[in-house]
């Protein structure tokens, strides 16, 4: 049997690297701007490796990313961490397996997280991806140990969770499962939505165009003249 | 008048990145920033876009109408360095549908305001650009009828944030329509994260890390 460290296969270094090249990814692939979201690299049993507060993607070295350590939370160097940080370490403690986590501002997800809902997954590699369903966690400010709470509340078997109002937390074994998790994810949103908006467009498909036709129409229709 | 300089090849730069993400349309319409008394604009040539620049007081007559309601609300506005007129698509929607835009998502709080107001089509009068001004009181952003959303800030990388969250809250407004509507940030709550968020990153700014809080 495998020991823990063991799994445990990156170095320092190569975790702090690991951390700056997807920040860029997650630039590059439309799932964050500017410094918003962020990303974390679990590299041993006691810690992990996180992006900084208020640095863009495109300037972060790997000497900005910081160590934060599970038990308090506590972290190393000068450079302050991401305020989600206690998000972060909210899934480790729940997930054991989860090596790298991404929070996300991706379009439809952040959309559909104002809903409220919980998404059931249908095929099957949404279900082998994002677990059973993908639930969305209660308000709360962004940074706040509320969001980290309520976050780990919902989480539940799957891999991923909506943040109200916020954007998304994705989970994988490594860096790229975090990653399939997060396109997953946007995939099954978008699909969520053009499905409701073809039940009541009574329409079997639609398109964005006809998604926006359909909500233009509904609020300037002027009411029937009546008595 | 086509003018060059540092300050011009940089806004073309600008304008090229807004053109490319289908901001605004390939004539360079909509965008404006203001450089202490001038007001560049781009300007369609057959050679591609040009840089244009007027005096933000005076008369002059052969600047395009657009140009000179942007000159008015440079002017009047303070604060506002950077004009950009989004007719990203789900902004578009909301802008046809008319309405006000309430803050679904966290970043829209932060970065536009408490929302982004619906205003009727543009009467083509002077007074319009009070109208857009009242409209962006406390807030970055205004919706146009029929036309786009208005963003403005203090600086360019501020007001292209402002045009991509209201892009992305827009977004959350046409789909939310079809799941009942959606539950916004309270008042309150839109409230104080927008002033957490001006007075926590204004501080801290330096290149690279914005406010988007130019208002």
């Amino acid at each position: 049997m495998m020991s823990r460290d063991a799994l445990y296969r990156l170095s320092m270094e190569q975790a702090r690297e690991l951390v700056v090249e997807s920040g860029l990814r997650l630039v590059r692939e439309g799932l964050v701007a500017r410094t918003w979201g962020n990303i974390s690299v679990r590299a041993d049993e006691d810690s992990f490796f996180i992006t900084p507060s208020g640095i863009a993607y495109e300037r972060m070295r790997p000497e900005h990313i910081v160590r934060v350590f599970m038990t308090d939370l506590r972290h190393e160097g000068a450079v302050k961490p991401s305020s989600e940080k206690a998000l972060h370490r909210a899934i480790y403690e729940l997930k054991p397996t989860a090596r790298a986590i991404i929070h996300t501002h991706q379009t439809a997800a952040s959309s559909l997280s104002c809903a409220g809902k919980t998404l059931f997954t249908v095929s099957e590699e949404e279900k082998t991806t994002l677990g059973p369903s993908v639930r969305t966690a209660a308000y709360a400010l962004p940074g706040t140990k509320k969001l980290a709470r309520s976050a780990a509340a919902v989480i539940g078997d799957g891999n991923a969770v909506l943040l109200a109002s916020h954007g998304a937390v994705c989970v994988g074994r490594d860096m790229d499962e975090a990653f399939r998790v997060s396109q997953v994810l946007e995939d099954l949103c978008e699909r969520v939505v053009a499905d409701a908006a073809a039940r009541l467009s009574g329409k079997s498909q639609t398109t964005r165009e006809s998604i926006y036709s359909l909500f233009i129409d509904q609020h300037t229709r002027r009411p029937a003249d009546g008595c | 008048m086509a003018v060059d300089g540092q300050n011009t090849r940089t806004m073309k730069t600008f304008c090229a990145m807004l053109i490319a993400e289908g901001v605004i349309p390939g004539n360079g319409e909509g965008f404006s920033m203001r450089y202490d008394d001038e007001l560049l604009y781009p300007v369609a040539t057959d050679g591609g876009i040009a840089i244009a620049a007027c005096p933000m007081d005076g008369l002059d007559f052969a600047i395009p109408v657009w140009v000179k309601r942007h000159r008015d609300i440079h002017s009047r506005k303070k604060g506002v360095m950077v004009l950009i007129f989004s007719r990203l698509p789900n902004t578009l929607a909301c802008a046809k549908a008319g309405i006000n835009i309430p803050p679904l998502l966290d970043d829209f709080a932060q970065l536009v305001g408490v929302d982004a107001k619906s205003l009727e089509r543009d009467s083509g009068k002077p007074s319009f650009a009070g109208t857009v001004i009242k409209g962006l009181a406390l807030r970055n952003a205004v919706l146009i009828k029929d036309a786009g959303g208005l963003c403005a800030a203090g600086d360019f990388d501020d007001a292209h944030a402002v045009v991509q969250v209201l892009e992305k809250n827009c977004r959350a407004v046409v789909d939310m329509f079809f799941f009942g509507g959606g539950r916004p940030i309270t008042w309150l709550d839109a409230w104080l994260m927008r002033l957490v968020y001006r007075y926590k990153y204004a501080k801290k700014k330096t290149p690279g890390e914005n406010s988007g809080s130019g208002l």
